[in-house]
Order: structure tokens, then sequence, then C-alpha cells
């Protein structure tokens, strides 16, 4: 287990980084297509007519598919007032503590958008807009965004144990 | 289930997973979950799981609804500052605003007051403007012998005018949650926010004017400005044209023309931005994307002076593809991160509302008659308090339930000016990040700080600045008008 996880953690990255690439790359797309719009719009020239809906689901897949790669760079913003104040031993198990919470957490809400996109399948659901991408597929980004996660917060939690060891070791 | 134990229920999930360090978004998608079992699921009345089971298996699709057009206006506005930021032209003009303003008493307190509201307003982080420049300017002030009391206030001080001037990040991110005018609500911070900056300025000034000792005068910069001033073309390396000027003028250009290059682009985005929104010409998400562009002309402009045109004492911009990828790669992290927590927080407001309260705190505010007036104030206490110890993004997302959210919120029932009220949060969250004894910005100076400064000095340091902040509040809780006469214009 200790050999392939570090294979897993190593592949994970690699994965979480090309994601997040796509989705830098998306948003430059979306600059250039906001600003062509405009100036077609403003020379009476026409417009971009799918932008509106379409920067919708552009947000809504960039924002929940780079989700774990922000976890990993530590992005997600939280709050360690409380854990600075604590004893180093203390806080590292807090830390490890809130990292397994998270996996579960991510877990049950990968169960729910599973669930949710199974129904979607079956019963074929639309949203009410323009651009009609089936509910199921919305659906699935948002179960694989939260598995990602799961995965990540359990990588941050072996990673966090190697150190602990390496730090007792010392 | 009675209202205050619904509120304690889920304000406390919040917070209890908050400080054990869990990331913002995911102790609001904890008290999500528990929300939509207990209120949207109806678990607490019914306790039926069926209905639970079908409430938390919709959750997921509301994700996706809270996930809507106005949120894409914060990726363009992080863009165009993190273009600023990773080409260096951000940094470069904290530069030459030192260079120019040489003789004014307290010169680096004011180029942090200046410099810091370039950087924080583009950064959108006043936690990390703190950071930065504290480790940047914090260790040449003491040097050249600075007192910790005018050093370290206008760094921590400074996010609360970033707050306010376009382009502010949070801003954009408080108007795009309250469902309000981001064109408005931007207009509406130049006032006030010039004000705070005039008042910081003249409290630097003044005071470094009776006690020269707080902050002595240097002229480190003497040297470069004798030096003349050489003006090439190049090409591949090599001179195909240049020309060397050492005339009387060469030190009023030193100090001018570092100035007029580097700022004049920026100040131009500037204009760019706030122009094409109170001139209706462009949407604040049209005026985002056109000001990134305009950024990337503005670091095109300064690459020329990197090689292609030099001029002593101008660097130009390391502008490059590496520079265009790390400033996505940093828009991706941080809009991102917004997002998850904004889409995580709308549901969080529909389980308050159905709980009963949001409803059941209203109609105790309702029945103890308070005048506006007390409610706003009492809406600002709320937000001092919370800035003890918690980021403006959890705050906002905390409080806008109650304060600004939907026809049950404090904003619709006592009638006030969203715009007006929306100017008094930012600010009011800025102090709240300055106040003794917990406030975090005191604690980010004192971790970037040399050893020697105790917090003690950090926060009587800070006192002065969040005097002139209350100052600038209370004169917009009662003259409105500073905040809403600009976009009156506007409509």
């Amino acid at each position: 287990m200790n050999k392939i996880t570090p294979k897993i953690d190593a592949f994970f990255e690699r994965l979480n980084q090309f994601i997040a690439t796509v989705v830098a790359v998306s948003i430059g797309l979306f600059t250039v297509l906001v600003c062509v719009d405009f100036a077609l719009r403003y020379f009476r020239l026409g417009g971009v007519e799918w932008l509106n809906e379409g920067s919708e689901y552009f947000l809504f897949f960039g924002v929940f598919l780079s989700a774990a790669w922000v976890l990993r760079q530590g992005a997600h913003v939280r709050v360690d007032i409380v854990i600075s104040l604590l004893p180093h031993k203390v806080a590292i198990w807090l830390e490890r503590l809130m990292d397994i919470f998270g996996s579960l957490l991510c877990g049950v809400m990968a169960y729910l958008g599973a669930t949710g996109t199974i129904s979607a399948f079956v019963l074929g659901t639309l949203p009410d807009k323009d651009i009609r991408i089936p509910n199921w597929i919305v659906l699935s980004i948002f179960s694989a965004s939260f598995v990602s996660l799961m995965i990540e917060f359990l990588l941050r939690y072996h990673r966090a144990s190697g150190l602990h060891q390496k730090e007792e070791c010392l | 289930m009675e209202w205050s134990l619904a509120l304690s229920l889920m304000l406390g999930t919040v917070c209890f997973f908050l400080f054990l360090g869990l990331p913002v978004a995911f102790a609001f998608i904890a008290a999500n979950l528990l929300g939509t079992a207990l209120f949207i699921g109806a678990w607490s009345d019914l306790g039926n799981w069926d209905i639970v089971r079908v409430s938390l298996e919709s959750m997921p699709m509301e994700f996706h609804e809270a996930v809507s057009y106005p949120l894409t206006t914060i990726a363009l506005f992080v863009l165009m500052g993190e273009i600023l930021l990773q080409t260096g032209v951000a940094f470069k003009a904290i530069g030459a605003i030192e260079q120019m303003i040489a003789r004014v008493p307290g010169r680096l307190s004011v180029v942090a007051i200046l410099g810091g509201t370039v950087f924080s307003s583009l950064s959108g982080s006043t936690v990390a403007n703190t950071a930065i420049l504290g480790k940047v300017l914090l260790p040449d002030m003491i040097k050249r012998g600075y007192k910790p009391a005018i050093a370290m206030g206008p760094i921590m001080a400074v996010g609360g005018i970033a707050m306010l001037i376009p382009p502010s990040a949070l801003a954009v991110l408080l108007a795009s949650i309250a469902q309000q005018s981001v064109a408005l609500l931007l207009v509406a911070g130049l006032v006030p926010g010039l004000m705070m900056a005039l008042l910081f300025f003249a409290y630097v000034v003044i005071r470094c004017t009776i006690n020269p000792e707080l902050a002595p005068s240097s002229d480190p910069d003497v040297m470069p400005l004798e030096t003349p001033i050489t003006l090439s073309w190049n090409r591949n390396g090599v001179t195909l044209w240049s020309r060397r000027y050492d005339g009387r003028f060469k030190r009023l250009l030193n100090r001018f023309l570092p100035f007029f290059l580097y700022m004049m682009p920026l100040l131009s985005i500037f204009v760019v931005v706030v122009g094409a929104i109170f001139f209706k010409i462009a949407s604040p998400t049209e005026a985002a994307a056109i000001g990134t562009l305009a950024a990337l002309a503005a670091c095109y402009f300064f690459r020329l002076f990197h090689n292609t045109f030099t001029i002593t004492g101008i660097k130009g911009a390391n502008f490059n593809w590496r520079a265009i990828r790390d400033a996505l790669m940093g828009t991706v992290k941080i809009n991102t991160m917004i997002i998850f927590i904004i889409a995580g927080s709308l549901v969080f407001t529909q389980s308050l509302a159905i709980s009963g309260a949001t409803e059941g705190l209203l109609q105790t505010l309702l029945s103890a008659e308070m005048s506006t007036t007390s409610v706003v104030i009492l809406m600002i206490l709320i937000l001092l308090f919370l800035g003890a110890f918690m980021d403006q993004i959890s705050m906002l997302l905390l409080t806008l339930p109650f304060f600004l959210l939907g026809t049950q919120s404090l904003q619709a029932v006592y009638s006030i000016d969203p715009i007006w009220l929306m100017v008094l949060i930012l600010i009011a969250m800025e102090i709240g990040l300055l106040t003794p004894p917990f406030g975090l910005l005191l604690y980010v100076m004192k971790g970037v700080a040399p050893p020697s400064i105790t917090i003690g000095q950090i926060i009587t340091s800070a006192l002065p600045f969040i005097f002139i902040e209350l100052v600038v509040l209370t004169l917009l809780i009662f003259i409105p008008d500073i905040a809403t006469w600009l976009p009156r214009q506007l409509k």
C-alpha cells in the first residue's frame, strides 16, 4: 500500500494539474469571447447569443472540476486561528481528523450526485434554458468533482501522516 | 423546532467546523447536509426518511442553479489583477510612487497607502496585501528609522480603501451574492474610498510634520536622480539609436518619468473599467473583460521597455507566456475558491429560511421596535465582532441571509438602500479585521513583522487608522449621499 500510494498521488496530481490547465485556458477563451460579443453588439453586427448560458455551464464545470486541484494547492480559504493556538502535535492530529471528515463529507456529496445522475438519466430531465445540456451530464460532473475531492482529502491525510512520522523520527 | 435552536444549530455547525480548520466551503457543505435533512426535508417535523432522501438528492442540482452569469465577473476581475501582479507591473508602480513623492513627510507610509491601494484592489485580498507589503516595505521602513507607530498602521489599514475603489473583487462578490447591481456598488465606493485615502494621507503627513522623529527624512534616491537619462532603441541586443540627456531637468525627469510610465497605463485601465460601467457602455462583466485586455495591452507596453526601448530608471515588465499562464492558473485558484463557497452558501441560505431562523430573528428585532439607524448600527457591530476571527468571505456568507438576501432580510423589511448598506458592510468588514484584540490583520502583521515588534505596538499603530475608518463609517451612516449620490447620477 505504501508503495502504491505515492504513485496514485503523483498520477492524481498530474491529472488535476491537467484539468486546472484546461480550466485556465477556458477562462482565457471566455475573456476573449466576452470582448468579441461586446464588440459585435456595439457595432450592431449581432453577438454571441449562447454566451450567457454557455458561461454558466463553463463556470460550473470549471469550478467543480478544478476544486480538487485548488484543495491540493491549499487555496481553499480556512480559518486557522484555533489550530495556530494549539500545541503542534494536537494541531497535526486535528488536521488529520478534518481530512478524514472532509473525505467522508465529499463521499456523501458524491453519492448524492451519483443517485441524482442516475435519476436524471432515467427520466431524461432537461434544464429550462436555451442550451439544453441534459441534467445527468451536469450532475455527473458534480459527482466526479466530489469523488476527486474525496481522494484528495485522503491523500492529504496520507501526506500529513508521512510528515508526522518523519517529525517523530527526528 | 424553535427558530433560535435552528439558528444555533446551523450557525453553530458552520462555526464549529470553521474553527476546527475545515476549509470554509466544506464547513458550509456540512451545514447544508444538516439543514437540508432537518429543514428542507423536514426531518425535524415529519421524521420521514423518504422525503429527506429526495431533498438530499435534489441538493446537487441546487449547486448548479447557484452558479449564475453575474458570477463570471469575479473571474474576469481576478484575471485582470493577476496579470498586473504576475508581470510585476503592480510592484513597479509602488516603486514609481516612492520616487515621485520623495519630499513628502512620512514618504514610505504614504507609499504604503497609495501602493497598497493599487496592490490590494488588484489582489482582492487585504490579508495577502498586509502579508506582502509587511514583508516588502516594513523592513525597509524600520531600517530607515521609521517608528512602528507610523510604519505598520498604513499597511494594515489600506485594505479599507481597496475594498471600496474599483476593481474591488470583494465589492463584485458582495453585489453578486446580494443580487444587486455590481455597477452601482463599484461606483458608490468611489467617493468614500477617495475620502478615506485622503484622510489617511493627511493623517500621515500631519503627524510626521509635527513629529519628524516618527519618520526620519532620508534621501537614498538622490544619486539615481542625478543620473543622466539615456534613451535607446535596441533590436536583437544591438543598439540602433541612442540619446543621452544630462541637462538641468534630469532630476525632474528621473522623478516623474517612472511615475508617468508606470502609473498612466494602470490609471487608463481604471478609467476604462469605471468609465465603461459609469457611462453604461458595458456591463460589469464586459467592463472586466475589456479591463483584462487593457491590462494585457499595458503589460505589452511595459515589455517594450524591457528590451526594445531602454530608458534609465525604467525596467519594463517581464511579460511573457509564462506570466500569462501563471495569471490564468492564479485566477483558477482564486475563482474556484470563491465560487465554490458561494455555491455552498446559497443552499445554506435556503435552509436558514425554511427552518424559520431568518423569520424568527427578524420578528425578534421588529418586536424591539428599533429604528432603521439602530438596525444598521447593529449589523455593523455584528460584522465588527465577526471580523475579529473570520475572513471577509466567511463573514459575508454567514450574515447576508439576514442582512441583504430576500424579502425577509433586514434590508428589505426596513427598506434600507441596498447600495448604501453594501458600502457600509464593506467598510465595517475591513474595520473588523483591524479591531483589537483579535483582528485578523493584526496577527498577519505580527507574523511578518520583525520579532522585536510586539502585538501591543501593532495594535497602537492600527488605532488611529481604525478611528479614521470609523469617522468615515459614521459620516456615511448619517450622510448616505456620500455613497449614494454618484450611483444616482448613473441611474
